[in-house]
């Protein structure tokens, strides 16, 4: 009956994982969910934890947590580390452990070799572990409602034994659903499918079992504790006795820590069957809350155990299973015999995929392509497969056979702890080759072999002396009788349980010679490469050169790929572009990676190595490329510095020239109006001089008005003159200025009397608007007079004849004093107005009768006010007039009023 | 020997003098006071020479006589004048079709002898 | 999904169950006392996975 169940369970994994396959292969993939990802993580609950957790419970009270509570740490801990992990895994198509440990040191087939020998002979034991509880767990079962103990079992012989059959149907599974063709990524997706659907089967019987317990068994938590507690030897485990002590228990942290993510069937799965690295963030929590959902009810059906059979009569392991049959529940042991049965078989289906891939890839491979018969064959996929089945086979019987062999005595718990320990000494020459740039294939080489011999020697023979195997004096005293190589008890280190001791002495072993070897030797070029790409995640720098054809390399991919594989991907690569003749590095390298996810690294570099005429690079040249790189960088850097300098440079010449241009030009405008404007006056009065000088009898009328415009002319010169100066020494600020008090009022009458002569000619009117009390300003006053004088004057010439008024107004504004000067001649455009402010303008370009007037009396006047800390400015409208005002500060403690 | 001179100049004082040396010289003048006006004045009162200065409002001289000489006035006489005396202006001014340059101030009788050469010359 | 800060706070999160599973804290309650009819460490254990958990998914989904 059991055995019909069984089958038909099993039969619903083949299901779950041929359902899972179609649909990979139609593209709609079930396992591509982060939920997914996180439960087939929980193939790290075995039998272990089904049935050896209890045991250990019954032991050490909670002593079996840490085994839970180091991965949830660690997953948290060391996201990143597995997202590092996955995303060199993915670019380099490396499918194992022992592949990424020997990729990362330089494609090393040696260390390859090693990882997968020390992940053999490590898991092995772990392997015969879930047979052994199946095959146990059975047999109790069978003799329901018997209740007996492992030990009563008795022997049974191989053909009777289920663990037998179960072996070679877990074979038959794994060879259907892990080999069934070479995939370049290794992903299995019907095997993740069933494990993940396993994961649940387990956690189910077990909550089911859990909560029978106590709450059918017992009237809930409370009451189990507390009858529990009643009994002293079962109430001393509520405290960490000292059998675990806190050392045991920090050490047991560290190791789960490493085995999620070292322990095979935990790479496969969390690297290697990886879809998306997103998967990762769900996986944090999800799979911590798994097994803690899963370890809830450990304890209290151990004490429930203890309680129940508390005379020792059956074995503690098998408390998860004899509990419901005592209480004659045959369906509920029924379900958890399924349930460890799926705890078992998860693991040995995953764990024998990754070994098979391992001891292909890494071990038989690389053998197998130094012989030329086998290098040149046609058909190498159907080779690797065909290893991969043998491989997986003969795990599984080496598992069995162990079991048979050694397996009998010890507890379930502590071949689990021994295995851990193994997959731990791959911890520093892969964390280190992560993070460490300075990690060298010797040095990894060097910690490996060091601390699995440590491990070999505390923990593996210790294992074989207690099954009777080695003399068990070799344990107790010595080798040879020699206290300090106690396997147990290494130099002295005692009162630490086997496994804690077992990791201090390998730790430092593993640790020491990594590290030590490392730092002593020198590093290869391409090591150095690798490392590069391992630590920094970069890309490949241009480090290869050689050559190749394309249709060697096509012919290569075929051998594996088959020729519509293979053309595919190379089709692929080129990217609709046409495939050439030579293969660049670019392409080499895409096959190598295509080629690494079927065969490992290493040797997919041999066989594309056979294929390409490769020139090695020395360390030297790889320095030199190196240095070339980046001094070409520092380099064109520099030139970019110093082209930007020189383009600000030049900007800053040519502006300087543009302006010097400007001032050149203005000067030479200036130069040549003020000659223009010197010569004028004086053509007129050479040439009346002459007139008068030549023509005697000119009647006298004629001759003084000849004789008033030399007079006139020569007037006209001198002020020019005066203003050039004038002008000049404002400009270069050489004029004097001799600051006073000054009383504006005075100006203005000042000015106007000497302006009179003036507007009487113009025939012009002049108006003057004075304030009772005036403000005293602070200012030059013969310049302000100056200003005033060429105001007037130009108010005078610019009135219309005859009809001309002028208005001076004087006010005080603010804290300044304010002259206005009005009159009503043509007035000047608000365009010209800027202007006539400047050298030589005059309003009155537009105008037939050019004025009288050298053009420059508005510059100076606006030149002094300026000086003075006033403002000149002009209001005006075309037809109507102009007003031009000035202000000028009025002088400090001179405010009145 | 009577010829009709057209003055044209912005400044009164030296159109004062030139139309008293012209007169004296037995000439007709009338005078313009800027480039349009010299241009009609030269339609309407067909001068046999031009004494015309540079700067004047609006159009330059050298814009008068090119324009002059580009209307088809190749007979008439044209004296430029003006206080620029560089190199430059005058190969400018004679580029544009002058036929004497004289810069100011100048010597009356020089004015007045050129005068009498270039209207007793042919063009 | 390269967040740094993720990373470091997951870390943060990781340091701290090292040190509620650690000698300092736990020998605390490492008492053979029951709380609420359950044994006190066994209960603080428990308790303690569980809020580990609970940072954990918070910290995940608040960087998403």
């Amino acid at each position: 009956m059991i055995v019909a169940v069984s089958a038909g369970y099993l039969g619903l994994l083949f299901a779950v994982a041929y359902y899972g396959d179609r649909r990979a292969a139609v593209g709609r993939s079930l396992i591509s969910n982060g939920s997914i990802y996180a439960l087939s993580l929980a193939v790290y609950a075995t039998s272990w934890t089904f049935y050896g957790s209890v045991g250990r419970a019954a032991s050490t009270g909670v002593g079996f947590l840490p085994v839970y509570l180091g991965p949830t740490v660690m997953v948290a801990l060391g996201w990143f580390v597995l997202r590092k992990l996955i995303r060199i895994s993915k670019r380099h198509r490396i499918t194992s452990l022992a592949d990424f440990i020997s990729a990362r040191y330089g494609k090393s087939t040696l260390l390859g070799g090693v990882v997968t020998v020390i992940a053999v002979v490590g898991i092995v034991p772990y392997i015969a572990l879930q047979l052994k509880a199946v095959s146990n767990t059975f047999r109790i079962l069978r003799r329901y409602p018997d209740i007996v103990s492992t030990g009563e079992l008795g022997h049974v012989p191989l053909l009777q034994d289920t663990g037998f059959y179960v072996a070679l149907l877990l074979a038959a599974f794994t060879i259907l659903f892990g080999t069934r063709h070479l995939d370049a990524t290794e992903r299995h997706e019907g095997m993740v499918a069933a494990i993940a659907f396993e994961s649940i089967v387990k956690l189910v019987a077990f909550l089911a079992v859990g909560a029978f317990v106590t709450f059918g068994v017992f009237a809930g938590f409370g009451d189990l504790f507390g009858q529990a507690a009643d009994d002293p030897d079962i109430a001393a485990l509520y405290t960490l006795t000292p059998e675990v002590g806190y050392g045991g228990w920090a050490w047991l942290m560290v190791l789960s820590m490493l085995a999620i993510i070292l322990l095979p069937r935990q790479w496969q799965i969390a690297v290697v069957e990886n879809v998306d690295e997103r998967h990762l963030t769900r996986a944090v929590w999800l799979f911590p809350l798994y097994l803690l959902a899963i370890n809830v009810f450990v304890l209290p059906i151990a004490l429930g155990g203890l309680l129940r059979f508390g005379d020792g009569s059956v074995d503690t392991d098998t408390f998860v299973l004899t509990l419901p049959m005592a209480e004659r529940q045959p369906a509920l042991a029924l379900l958890v015999f399924i349930g460890g049965l799926s705890a078992a078989t998860g693991m040995v289906i995953v764990e024998t995929i990754a070994l098979s891939t391992m001891v292909s890839n890494s071990l038989v491979m690389p053998l197998l392509l130094r012989s030329r018969a086998v290098a040149g064959r046609a058909n190498l996929g159907g080779v690797i497969l065909a290893i991969r089945r043998v491989t997986i086979v003969a795990v599984l019987l080496l598992g069995y056979g162990y079991f048979r062999v050694a397996g009998e005595g010890s507890a379930l718990v502590s071949i689990g702890l021994v295995s851990f320990a193994a997959v731990a000494q791959f911890a520093p020459a892969l964390l280190g080759g992560l993070f460490w740039r300075g990690g060298t294939r010797d040095g990894a080489l060097a910690g490996l072999v060091a601390g699995f011999t440590v491990w070999l020697y505390t923990l593996l023979l210790p294992s074989l002396a207690e099954t009777g195997w080695l003399p068990g004096r070799f344990v107790e005293d010595g080798p040879f009788g020699i206290a300090l190589l106690r396997p147990q008890a290494l130099f002295g280190l005692d009162g630490l349980d086997p496994i804690s001791h077992a990791m201090v002495w390998s730790a430092l072993a593993n640790v020491g010679a990594y590290v030590g070897v490392s730092l002593a030797r020198r590093v290869d070029a391409a090591e150095r490469a690798q490392a590069a790409l391992f630590v920094d995640e970069g890309a490949d720098a241009g480090l290869w050169r050689g050559s190749a054809s394309v249709a060697d390399l096509r012919a290569l991919l075929e051998r594996f790929l088959g020729a519509d594989g293979a053309r595919a991907a190379l089709v692929a690569h080129a990217q609709g572009r046409a495939l050439p003749e030579e293969a660049d590095a670019g392409l080499v390298r895409h096959v190598e990676t295509l080629l690494a996810g079927a065969v490992g690294t290493a040797s997919a570099r041999v066989m594309v190595a056979s294929v390409v005429r490769e020139e090695p690079l020395g360390l030297d040249e790889v320095m030199e490329i190196l240095d070339e790189a980046s001094q070409v960088r520092a380099y064109s850097r520099e030139l970019e510095r110093k082209s930007a300098e020189l383009e600000a440079a030049t900007a800053g010449l040519r502006a300087a020239n543009e302006r010097l241009t400007e001032l050149d030009r203005l000067k030479d405008d200036f130069v040549s109006t003020v000659t223009h404007e010197l010569r004028t006056p004086l053509t007129s009065i050479r040439a009346f001089s002459e007139i008068l000088l030549d023509n005697p009898d000119l009647d006298a009328a004629e001759r003084k008005r000849y004789l008033r415009i030399v007079a006139e002319e020569t007037e006209r010169l001198t002020r020019l003159i005066n203003q050039v100066l004038d002008l000049s020494k404002l400009e270069s600020g050489r004029a004097s200025w001799q600051i006073g008090v000054v009383d504006v009022a005075g100006v203005v009458r000042d000015s106007v009397a000497e302006t009179a002569r003036l507007f009487h000619d113009a025939g012009a009117s002049l108006d003057v608007q004075l304030p009772d009390a005036l403000p005293p300003v602070a200012a030059d006053r013969d310049q302000v007079v100056q200003v005033m004088l060429n105001l007037l004057s130009n108010a005078a010439k610019f009135c219309p004849p005859e009809r001309g008024r002028v208005l001076v107004g004087v006010r005080t504004e603010d804290s300044v004093v304010r002259v206005d000067v009005t009159d009503n001649g043509p007035g000047i455009a608000a365009a010209d107005q800027p202007a006539i402010f400047e050298k030589f303008r005059q309003g009155g370009d537009g105008l037939g009768d050019r004025p009288r007037g050298t053009g420059l009396g508005l510059a100076i006047s606006r030149r002094i006010i300026d000086h003075l800390g006033g403002t000149l400015w002009v209001r005006s409208t075309v037809g109507q007039g102009a007003t031009f005002s000035f202000t000028l500060p009025v002088a400090p403690g001179g405010e009145e009023g | 020997m009577g010829s009709r001179i057209l003055i044209v100049d912005d400044e009164p004082n030296i159109v004062t003098s030139l139309e008293f040396l012209m007169r004296r010289s037995g000439h007709e003048t009338a005078v313009a006071r800027d480039g349009d006006e010299a241009l009609a004045a030269v339609a309407s009162f067909r001068p046999d020479l031009v004494l015309l200065d540079v700067a004047l409002p609006h159009r330059d001289g050298f814009e008068v006589c090119q324009q002059l000489r580009a209307d088809g006035w190749d007979a008439l006489k044209i004296l430029m004048l003006t206080a620029k005396g560089r190199e430059v202006e005058v190969a400018k001014g004679l580029a544009v079709g002058a036929d004497a340059y004289v810069t100011k101030p100048f010597s009356t009788r020089e004015l007045v002898e050129a005068v009498t050469n270039l209207l007793a010359a042919d063009r | 999904m390269d967040r740094p800060g993720r990373s470091q706070r997951l870390v943060a999160a990781g340091m701290l169950g090292f040190l509620l599973f650690g000698y300092p804290l736990m020998a605390l309650f490492d008492r053979d006392t029951l709380v609420l009819g359950v044994p006190l460490l066994w209960a603080y254990l428990l308790v303690a996975w569980a809020a580990l958990i609970a940072v954990a998914a918070a910290l995940v989904r608040r960087s998403r």
